[in-house]
């Protein structure tokens, strides 16, 4: 089972390796075998959503990080507003601090036998644990509508915001998922846990930023 | 189709609590794309039987029970290119190298008797097949669709399959083999050609404890040998070739 490791500016110092391994992960995995962006010399894929305001959770197993993610509030600029608005025709973008895109998610190959209690499950598990612990309403995004059925096997709520679209020869789709103790549950429940999988070192910030969470709702 | 009729569907579509009733709403709403039958199913890999895979079963009785007896499944084009293809696709556009058998032309002719003569795709990942696929079959020579019905198509599919995951997973039923992390390892060693004993040197671990744990898999797969054992976990996608 992995460890969710929350990675953000005030402790990303503590995964220097990790977060560098995360990098030229999703150089693998996005440029060289899904062929999403150009190529990049330094064999790191960072874009330009990688600001201070994105917050990673990395899932380390056996001390490799084994899967990852990037989550970013809708209210800072995301790949959906800046690059598919047009896939939100039906709901319109969301702006919102409290519904979080979530994208790169990644699994190492090893890891990526498709099991329901497999890797991609427990980075699942360990996001809706973070976004119910941050107050969140919902995350998703941009993502494969060949791998949707992932979270309706986890019984989550789907909400899509347009119509499924072709990308470059892949159907994508926009859609956000609820975020509630339901959803927690579900997901703890297909992997067989009761206990948390996040794990929280060094200076960690909230996802809503001090205002918001205090008017927490 | 306006879009809102999609997006009801979608709606509906979260709050089933049974398979028919999804099935009926289903083939109403895409009738109106021009299909009038369907299939929701695991996609059989050689030797598998789709009766033991199908989950939403909208095709004419006696053209499902032909299909059945005469294990058309392991002969028919849709069938083997909802093996490899991600992507939706329409039958038609399928290459040469699957469509063009003489086995794969004779059930296309058969099932035009029945009124399934073109039809479009959807293959989309699943947790107990190697993936599933939603097809759906239309009377008309060409099924031709814009590409807002193609967008339209692939959305309702993808809910639809997700739908029935949720239904599957949440009844219990149909629970599929779960291997531990160690008696995954074991295979995935097993499957890279190594012994017991090697096995157990690589993994800090007894041979006999190996051995143990490999016959444990067996019996979860419910086959005799390890080849075997193998076999099955990568149909059911447990491990990845």
């Amino acid at each position: 089972m992995i460890e969710g490791h929350v990675v953000q500016p005030g402790n990303r110092h503590l995964y220097e390796a990790e977060f560098e391994e995360f990098l030229r992960r999703r150089h693998d995995y996005f440029v060289k075998q899904k062929r999403w962006l150009p190529e990049s010399p330094d064999g790191r894929e960072v874009d330009q959503f990688d600001t201070d305001s994105a917050t990673y959770i990395l899932g380390i197993e056996e001390g490799q990080v084994v899967t990852s993610c990037r989550l970013i509030p809708t209210s800072e600029p995301h790949l959906v507003s800046e690059v598919f608005p047009h896939f939100c025709e039906a709901r319109g973008v969301p702006r919102r601090a409290d519904w979080a895109e979530w994208t790169r998610t990644f699994v190492a190959t090893a890891q990526r036998g498709m099991t329901r209690r497999g890797t991609l499950t427990q980075l699942c598990c360990a996001v809706m644990e973070y976004a119910l612990d941050e107050g969140l309403s919902a995350v998703g995004g941009i993502q494969e509508t060949y791998f949707l059925s992932q979270h309706k096997m986890l019984n989550w709520r789907v909400r899509p915001m347009g119509l499924s679209r072709e990308v470059n020869g892949e159907w994508c789709i926009v859609a956000y998922i609820d975020v509630d103790d339901a959803a927690l549950a579900n997901a703890r429940r297909v992997l067989g846990i009761d206990r948390s999988l996040l794990v929280r070192r060094g200076v960690q910030r909230r996802f809503l930023g001090t205002a918001c969470s205090l008017g927490r709702r | 189709m306006h879009d809102s009729e999609m997006f009801d569907f979608i709606q509906r579509c979260a709050s089933r609590r049974e398979v028919k009733p999804l099935l009926d709403d289903l083939l109403h709403v895409v009738s109106q794309l021009g299909f009038y039958h369907l299939i929701l199913s695991g996609v059989p890999v050689r030797g598998q039987k789709l009766d033991q895979l199908v989950e939403l079963n909208g095709w004419p009785e006696d053209w499902y029970r032909r299909y059945l007896e005469r294990d058309y499944a392991s002969v028919d084009s849709v069938c083997a290119y909802s093996a490899v293809s991600h992507a939706p696709f329409h039958w038609k556009d399928i290459p040469q190298l699957y469509s063009g058998t003489r086995e794969s032309i004779r059930v296309s002719g058969e099932a035009a008797e029945f009124g399934i003569v073109s039809g479009f795709a959807v293959p989309f990942v699943s947790f107990r097949y190697w993936q599933s696929v939603v097809s759906f079959a239309s009377p008309w020579k060409d099924c031709t669709l814009s590409a807002r019905q193609k967008a339209q198509i692939v959305t309702i599919a993808t809910f639809a399959g997700g739908a029935v995951e949720a239904l599957t997973f949440s009844d219990g039923r149909k629970e599929r083999v779960e291997l531990s992390d160690r008696e995954r390892d074991i295979l995935l060693w097993l499957a890279e050609g190594k012994s017991a004993w090697e096995i157990g040197e690589i993994l800090g671990i007894a041979e006999v404890t190996v051995k143990w744990h490999s016959r444990r898999i067996r019996e979860k797969f419910g086959v005799a040998t390890t080849v075997q054992a193998v076999v099955e976990a990568i149909r059911c996608r447990a491990i990845l070739p």
